[in-house]
């Protein structure tokens, strides 16, 4: 084995072993999530009419509504549900019991979305954000929102992000200072951190209408650039749907061309290693900052839309632009690491993922790529792997939590994105610590 | 369950996400503008009209030299000369024809784009689904006729050999619109063709060049001259001599209901010299409703009916006329459609960015007003945009509180007009659904297994889609066309549709003689 590898397997052994004393709260059979999504990983059919059912649950704003779409959706023959489950989903279909049972769904659910979900706005939020903040984790925040649908939605959400901004600059500045999270290798950096979905900001955003599509979007993200510059936040721009995979990097790069922007620093960009185009859309990146003399966040992720990009791509037939197997995209994973890890001195890096695996690789190439600790951050999802992130703080390292603050309504697609991630048969985070797979194969190279 | 169409594959839309894709349709936009006003003739020159395109009515795209009576009576005595041999070219020859047919149209793809997008105001990604429904078309009843040409055995007693086949009609009309240019004249042609029919084709004349470049695909791909006859001309002459005349077998016609009601009157009625009885294959219009549930996705609702009402200005036989909203919905649902429609761009169709184009004529323009009048005598107005003045726009309107028997919540306009309706349960909804003559396309947003089931039961429509839009179905997949005064029940891309263009035949042969019989030896 090379000195490398000993050095990942060591490493993440050691981490693996650290973070199994606890359990994270998705798989914590104490809660109702923890049992519900137990059982749903047994059974398929009751995983798609659970997920179907925490779909449309918000929208249902009676308890008729409840009751009936219950109703419709577990009292099958078909579905054969353990008698923990059965009884406390048909209770709220059942007269007498209905008027208990239907609040104690509501609070389940609710308590659900709210290990994924901070708060209703900043203000509910705020609290949780310094709790994280004392418990050694910095955080980027995300604002859920609808689908914008008109360009009068699309301001909205840019106003909201303008005032999270502000909201933040107001709250973070009196937190504790932490040396590991207020400095990289170079400075102080940002307590501010925010992650930005383009779509959110376009109502009108089209893949045919490309530079149409970038130079408005780049209207709409301006304002946020300049607070950001303003109040000194960090700002992403998160990576969607293959169909705006291109459109993103457009905008981006063009917007680091600005003039305007010449001096922020803190723009970063997200990249989905599992899509076949990754590789070169990083290289042609490093480029450009090469070129421009620029230096720029990479948040280095596999991608949250594996599913939903593979039922598009066959349904238009096209090429599937995501790796099939598993171990494809953590090998994309490790190599996109190395090329940013080559190259930090264009490219900041941060790595988002809750796979021991891909984050041990990445630790320690950077090691040998003379990045120093800080140098580097890892990203990781608010409400997911928390015994992962409790030993890399105890390690010392930099994490940041991602963390969406929203209603229930409009966070539905977040969360269900969520449940599929966690209770995924390919999902580190269920092997680990749901089917308990052994160390060996969790740990091992990918494609080895 | 058996599934059907499993391997078939339907022409895959452009990627324009990737630039290569953008850059050739902007090229073959530059390349064909400068070689506009393209000369159309049919076999032999008649009176000339134009075709000019509906964003810019000084930009003439082609000039038409026009059919007449007497040569509509020659081009079918031509065809008639074609028939025997064509009726008895190997199936096999007649599906490879329209295999290459779909070759050439791929290859012209961005050509084709670009025409459609300067003759028809068709936006870019709807020009590109036009053209691979016409591949698709070509490629799927190529398939088909592939495997009703096998003669299918029936029984299996001894001493007799029972086969059922089927043999073409004679020659026949195709009468095509030009909102799907190229896709349902293709469609048409290519059922009739496979199936060993000759066919006159007239398409409409706001869409000429699109119909010359189908007649030249299947010329390059080898169809043998007069088997396919083009008589560019007007519908009120041609149209009418054809549907009453006594040598056509059938007519193939998609278009308006005055039209095809006209069409299906002339040709029952049966000449003195006339031989059989004609078929008619009539495909008309809709008045197609979404129905919005309580518990539905405002997002996929509000995005699904915005394409389906405004998509192509509407002008869809499939397209969103009416919307009906349970009331726990409705005040939410009008607020952010209003705000939705304001925010889509109305510009030519060139404009890659263009939501809402030009209507196809100014005729189209004047009729569609009128209607926008009496709405707004009849109901509220929610919606209603300032148009650019050039070209044939109209505004993408809205009207609310719309009850079910007003005349814009009955009439088909075939423009970018919606009425939305208030229903105060799922029951409700689906009567006012049902409530019209049509019954072409419809959709239903709701995440209620019930009520999705209610609606596959009862909603009486040719295609419902179920959280989706109404317009949009791709051949094989969702083989479409409507009934009650919507059509005849055709289904264009699925397994009935070439059956129309075919008599069935039985033949039955006694095999014994003298006591012994294939079965026996
Ligand atoms: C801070 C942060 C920000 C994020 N921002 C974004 C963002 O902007 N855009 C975005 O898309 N995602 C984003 N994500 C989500 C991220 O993509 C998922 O959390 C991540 O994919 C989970 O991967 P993992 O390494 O934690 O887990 P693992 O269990 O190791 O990997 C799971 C991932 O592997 C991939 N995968 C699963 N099955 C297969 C298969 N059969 N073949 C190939 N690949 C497969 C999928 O990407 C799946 O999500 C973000 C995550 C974090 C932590």
């Amino acid at each position: 084995m090379p000195k490398i590898e000993k050095e990942i397997q060591e490493f993440s052994k050691n981490l693996l072993a650290q973070s199994r004393n606890q359990i994270p709260s998705v798989f914590n059979k104490e809660w109702w999530i923890g049992k519900i999504l137990d059982f749903s990983m047994k059974d398929k059919n009751f995983k798609l009419e659970l997920f179907r059912f925490i779909d449309v649950f918000p929208t249902l704003t009676t308890n008729a509504h409840i009751r009936s779409h219950i109703e419709e959706y577990f009292k099958r023959e078909d579905l054969r549900l353990p008698s923990h489950i059965r009884l406390g989903l048909l209770a709220a279909t059942e007269g007498l019991t209905s008027t208990l049972a239907i609040p104690a769904l509501k609070k389940n659910i609710h308590h659900m979305a709210k290990i994924f979900i901070s708060g209703e706005n900043t203000q509910d939020a705020s609290k949780n954000l310094e709790k994280i903040w004392n418990s050694g984790i910095a955080c980027t925040i995300d604002l859920l929102g609808e689908k914008a649908v008109s360009e009068k939605e699309a301001l909205e959400h840019q106003k909201n992000y303008i005032e999270l901004i502000e909201k933040l600059s107001e709250l973070t500045p009196s937190w504790k200072e932490n040396k590991s999270l207020d400095f990289n290798h170079e400075g102080r950096i940002p307590r501010n951190n925010i992650s930005v979905k383009i779509s959110a900001l376009n109502s009108q955003i089209s893949p045919v209408n490309y530079d149409e599509s970038v130079s408005i979007t780049k209207e709409k993200i301006r304002p946020i650039f300049r607070k950001a510059q303003e109040k000194n936040c960090t700002v992403y721009l998160d990576m969607e749907h293959y169909q705006l995979k291109n459109l993103t990097l457009s905008i981006f790069k063009s917007l680091m061309e600005e003039s305007e922007f010449s001096q922020f620093k803190e723009a970063g960009i997200v990249l989905q290693a599992y899509l076949k185009d990754t590789e070169e859309d990083l290289k042609n990146l490093i480029n450009f900052c090469q070129e421009k003399n620029k230096k720029v966040y990479v948040r280095l992720v596999k991608g949250a839309y594996w599913d939903a990009e593979q039922i598009w791509a066959g349904l238009n037939n096209w090429s599937c632009p995501v790796y099939l197997n598993k171990e494809d995209t953590d090998a994309n994973y490790e190599k996109l690491s190395l090329l940013i890890l080559e190259n930090h001195h264009f490219i900041k890096p941060a790595f988002a993922s809750h796979n021991i695996r891909s984050l041990s690789h990445a630790i320690i190439q950077a090691r040998h790529h003379d990045l120093p600790q800080t140098g580097l951050e890892i990203q990781m999802l608010w409400g997911m792997a928390e015994p992962i992130k409790k030993a890399l703080v105890s390690f010392g390292y930099r994490i940041r939590d991602y963390v969406p603050i929203g209603e229930l309504v409009p966070g539905m697609a977040y969360l269900v994105r969520r449940l599929l991630e966690n209770t995924s048969n390919e999902s580190f985070l269920r092997q680990s610590f749901s089917d308990i797979k052994e160390e060996e194969k969790l740990l091992k190279k990918p494609g080895s | 369950m058996n599934i059907l169409y499993k391997d078939f594959k339907n022409e895959p839309i452009l990627d324009f996400s990737k630039e290569e894709n953008r850059k050739k349709v902007f090229e073959a936009l530059n390349k064909i503008k400068k070689n506009l006003n393209r000369e159309i003739l049919p076999l032999i020159s008649g009176s000339r009209a134009q075709s000019i395109n509906p964003a810019d009515p000084q930009e003439i795209i082609a000039t038409v030299s026009e059919c007449d009576e007497k040569l509509t009576q020659k081009a079918l005595e031509e065809a008639e000369k074609k028939f025997y041999s064509w009726a008895h070219t190997p199936v096999k020859k007649r599906a490879a024809i329209l295999k290459k047919t779909a070759q050439v149209l791929r290859n012209k793809k961005y050509d084709l784009i670009a025409l459609e997008i300067l003759e028809c105001g068709k936006q870019w990604m709807e020009a590109d689904g036009d053209i691979c429904e016409a591949i698709d078309f070509l490629e799927f009843y190529a398939q088909e006729m592939e495997i009703l040409e096998e003669p299918r055995k029936l029984g299996g007693e001894p001493g007799q050999n029972n086969l059922y086949v089927y043999k073409p009609k004679g020659v026949g009309v195709v009468i095509s619109p030009w909102n799907f240019p190229i896709a349902i004249p293709v469609g048409m042609i290519a059922a009739a063709l496979v199936t060993g029919n000759c066919v006159l084709f007239k398409p409409s004349g706001e869409s000429s060049a699109c119909a010359f470049e189908i007649v030249k695909a299947f010329e390059e791909a080898g169809l043998p001259q007069g088997v396919l006859q083009f008589l560019p001309g007007k519908g009120s002459v041609i149209g009418k001599y054809l549907a009453k005349h006594p040598k056509i077998h059938f007519i193939a016609f998609t278009g308006s209901k005055e039209v095809g009601l006209e069409i299906i009157e002339a040709a029952a009625q049966t000449q003195e010299s006339q031989h059989h009885v004609k078929k008619v294959i009539a495909e008309m219009g809709g008045k197609n409703a979404v129905i919005v549930d309580a518990d539905a996705d405002l997002d996929e609702a509000i995005t699904g009916v915005l394409q389906g009402a405004f998509g192509y200005q509407g002008q869809k036989c499939s397209a969103t006329s009416r919307v009906i909203v349970l009331q726990d919905n409705y005040e939410k649902f009008i607020e952010r459609l209003k705000e939705a429609a304001l925010s889509i761009k109305i510009a030519q169709a060139e404009d890659p960015g263009s939501f809402v184009g030009p209507v196809i004529s100014k005729k189209a323009q004047e009729k569609i007003k009128q209607y926008i009048e009496i709405g707004k005598k009849e109901s509220t107005l929610l919606v209603e945009r300032e148009v650019p003045q050039k070209g044939f726009f109209v505004s993408p309107t809205i009207f609310i509180d719309v009850k079910p028997n007003h005349t814009i919540a009955q009439e088909e306009i075939f423009g970018p007009v919606l009425a939305v309706m208030k229903a105060e349960n799922f029951d409700e909804a689906l009567k006012i659904a049902n409530g019209t003559r049509f019954a072409l396309t419809g959709a239903v947003f709701s995440r209620s297994p019930k009520n999705i089931e209610k609606a596959v039961k009862d909603f009486d429509v040719g295609n419902l889609y179920i959280n989706q839009k109404s317009t949009g179905a791709q051949v094989a997949r969702q083989p479409f066309g409507g009934f009650k005064l919507s059509g005849v029940g055709s289904k264009a891309g699925g397994p009935d549709y070439l059956l129309q263009f075919m008599n069935p035949k039985t033949i039955t042969e006694k095999t014994m003689r003298q006591g012994f019989s294939p079965e026996t030896i």
